[in-house]
């Protein structure tokens, strides 16, 4: 059932087993598995089913770091930021839940093992399964291309799928309207989660809505999915008990605010022959009903040795060159880009036997390269309470998205990995186009993930929630979504989020029955 | 250094080796008593142009692109503007990396052995950073070397 807030007598009181704050990718996951099982569920989602500017202008806030939007990067309707995402599927690498000496805070509280039953089922409700992310041999013979054995032992080769993607609210919302257990609370914005008096224990949760409504939800259990900001902004502006935020008594909510640095614009690379790169290289393969394309991604062997962070890259042709198009003189970068071609040519062109001479038509390719890293946990890299407050009247975040040298070296060291790469295997030649490797490629943008605000640990003085994800001390508060990721890894963190999601599933029924 | 190695340093510098530069440079260098007595062992106080070596040839087909970037290698390299060092330098890599070739007697087959010295020095991480360009140490010398013995097609 869907309820708008806005419609609700005022002063409303509802009542379920199961509050869910938020109706994105998580709150909609965990309410689906609860479908039909007996357990009533509130869905308190702040939008509508449209966007809504509004509504979306709630999300503003106060940038003090890198250049982000606190607004742009998440969406405020049914669906969250499902309705914008761009679909990228795989999950964590097993180094990513390693406690590694040489990444500060870092550890999750359970080994990859413990996620890979919920990757299965999240690879269906993402709309990817199968999920072959690793599956080299699958990807070959589907996409009739033998792809290359990399040569330096410091990459190796995995595979992004790619989601339709899945718009949660529209792919889901049906199912849910039709489960007598679930209610959709629409445009009900939790301004507060009122705890006990010991704050332990959550009472229930204070709703407003843009005409001036107000209205609460009480329930056993709450679940907080709203997102890696709006998670942490709402824990610290419910201080009712906790003058800190709820809990925050070891001043962690909103601190270890993780992105994953997207460049662009740092390197090109340049290829005579391209039958020597396969086409899921360079671009979204489809086969069997699915796409995929091919990530060059660190091994785990070469992270240990080298004490380094994760990252990724990914490739697509920007130009060609035809042979008989001379360069554009008054463009350096097509006279370096043909220059190198020229002359690297012998060392460049396919000498399989089995593969027929190509036509001499194009002296070649040049490929822009994308990049993102991963960011090891920072507290001074933050979400607080901005003095700026929303038309609600509660304060704004204050978003302070900050890097280190640690990450930038390991970005620029997995660079030059892939330059070497490419020169071992005699595919193409790199150029590295940043002019001072002491800063980072400008612009360091973020992929619109918010990462680690409420992160898990078993331990209350390095994280907000416990190995399931419940709220240190707060009996029955529940954080779910990728704010509780204590580390970031590199791949997108839908997929990871949905199975985290699962989890805490299986664990809540456990609890609430 | 001699007047006629500056000169021939601001031509490679500055880019502007052509047929007839080239060919008045090394009547310069001649003049400046810079030629010794081998056919790639020139004066040892600046760059030196010298013929190409048949393999070079075979190596790399469109030399004057790949001048452009031997002259960027140069510019941080000068220890390398000799041809006589950057050909020991070449050989000696071949025989510390264990291929078995010799440069002069087969072009065919140096070039197929440079080949393999490139890709073993790229996943060694034996790499030099060349205009931005990640290039193995050994290839970014063979640019150097088409920029110390470049001359225009046919001219040789």
């Amino acid at each position: 059932m869907f309820t708008d807030a806005r419609t609700l007598p005022d002063q409303t009181g509802l009542e379920a087993d199961l509050a869910i704050i938020g109706g994105g990718v998580a709150g909609i996951t965990l309410a689906r598995t609860l479908a039909g099982s007996g357990i009533s569920v509130c869905v308190v989602e702040a939008g509508g089913m449209e966007p809504d500017a509004e509504v979306q202008s709630l999300y503003t806030g106060e940038n003090t770091g890198i250049d982000y939007s606190p607004s742009a990067s998440r969406l405020r309707f049914f669906g969250g930021s499902s309705n914008h995402w761009g679909g990228y599927c795989r999950p964590l690498d097993a180094i990513d839940f390693e406690q590694r000496d040489w990444v500060p805070y870092s550890g999750w509280p359970f080994a990859i093992d413990e996620l890979i039953p919920y990757y299965k089922p999240a690879s269906q409700i993402v709309e990817v399964a199968p999920g072959r992310y690793d599956d080299s041999d699958y990807w070959q013979r589907v996409s009739g291309e033998k792809l290359p054995e990399l040569a330096t032992g410091r990459l190796r080769l995995q595979f992004v799928q790619f989601s339709p993607p899945t718009r949660f609210g529209s792919r889901y919302g049906d199912e849910l309207k039709a489960a007598a257990n679930i209610r959709i609370l629409l445009n009900a914005n939790v301004t507060g989660i009122s705890a006990s008096e010991d704050a332990h224990a959550v009472k229930q949760l204070a709703i407003r809505t843009l005409n001036g409504l107000r209205h609460s939800v009480k329930a056993d259990h709450y679940v907080l999915a709203a997102g890696g900001l709006e998670n942490a902004r709402i824990l610290l502006l419910s201080n009712n008990v906790v003058p800190a935020g709820l809990g925050n008594q070891n001043d962690l909510v909103g601190r270890f605010f993780m992105e994953h640095p997207h460049m662009g614009g740092f390197a090109e690379m340049v290829v005579a022959d391209l039958r020597r790169l396969p086409k899921i290289l360079r671009e979204r393969v489809v086969a069997e009903g699915h796409s995929a394309k091919a990530a060059f991604n660190p091994t785990q062997t070469f992270l240990r040795e080298r004490r380094l962070l994760n990252a990724t890259f990914m490739m697509g042709v920007a130009g060609k060159y035809p042979a008989d198009q001379l360069p554009d003189a008054a463009n350096a970068n097509d006279t370096a880009r043909r220059d190198m071609l020229m002359a690297a040519r012998q060392f460049l062109m396919d000498t399989d036997p089995d593969v027929k001479p190509g036509p001499a038509a194009d002296t070649g390719v040049w490929l822009g390269v994308g990049g993102a890293c991963e960011q090891a946990p920072n507290p001074d890299s933050r979400v607080s309470l901005s003095t700026q407050h929303d038309a609600l009247d509660l304060a704004k975040i204050k978003l302070n998205w900050r890097l280190t040298e640690q990450d930038r070296l390991s970005f620029y060291t997995h660079l030059h990995s892939l330059a070497l790469e490419f020169g071992a295997l005699g595919i193409g030649r790199l150029r590295e186009m940043v002019a001072d490797r002491r800063d980072w490629p400008k612009p360091v943008s973020g992929g619109n993930h918010h990462m680690g605000t409420t992160r898990m640990s078993d331990d209350p003085l390095r994280g907000v929630v416990d190995r399931n994800g419940k709220v240190h001390a707060v009996d029955n508060l529940y954080v779910a979504g990728s704010s509780v990721f204590p580390t970031s890894g590199v791949s997108n963190p839908t997929l990871t989020l949905v199975a985290l999601t699962l989890r805490l599933a299986d664990h809540l029924k456990g609890r609430i029955r | 250094m001699t007047a006629g190695h500056r000169f021939l340093l601001t031509l490679f510098d500055t880019g502007r080796c052509t047929r007839r530069t080239f060919l008045l440079s090394a009547l310069l260098s001649l003049t400046a008593g810079g030629f010794g007595s081998s056919r790639y062992s020139l004066a040892d106080s600046g760059p030196e142009p010298c013929a190409e070596p048949p393999w070079l040839r075979k190596t790399i087909v469109d030399r004057q692109y790949a001048a452009r970037l031997g002259r960027a290698y140069l510019d941080s390299h000068p220890e390398y503007r000799h041809c006589r060092t950057l050909i020991r330098d070449i050989e000696r890599t071949l025989k510390r990396q264990e291929i078995s070739v010799s440069l002069a007697a087969d072009a065919e087959q140096a070039a197929n052995a440079l080949k393999d010295l490139l890709r073993k020095e790229y996943a060694r991480d034996e790499v030099e950073s060349v205009a931005g360009w990640v290039l193995s140490k050994t290839e970014a010398r063979l640019y150097a070397l088409c920029t110390v013995s470049f001359s225009e097609p046919g001219s040789a």
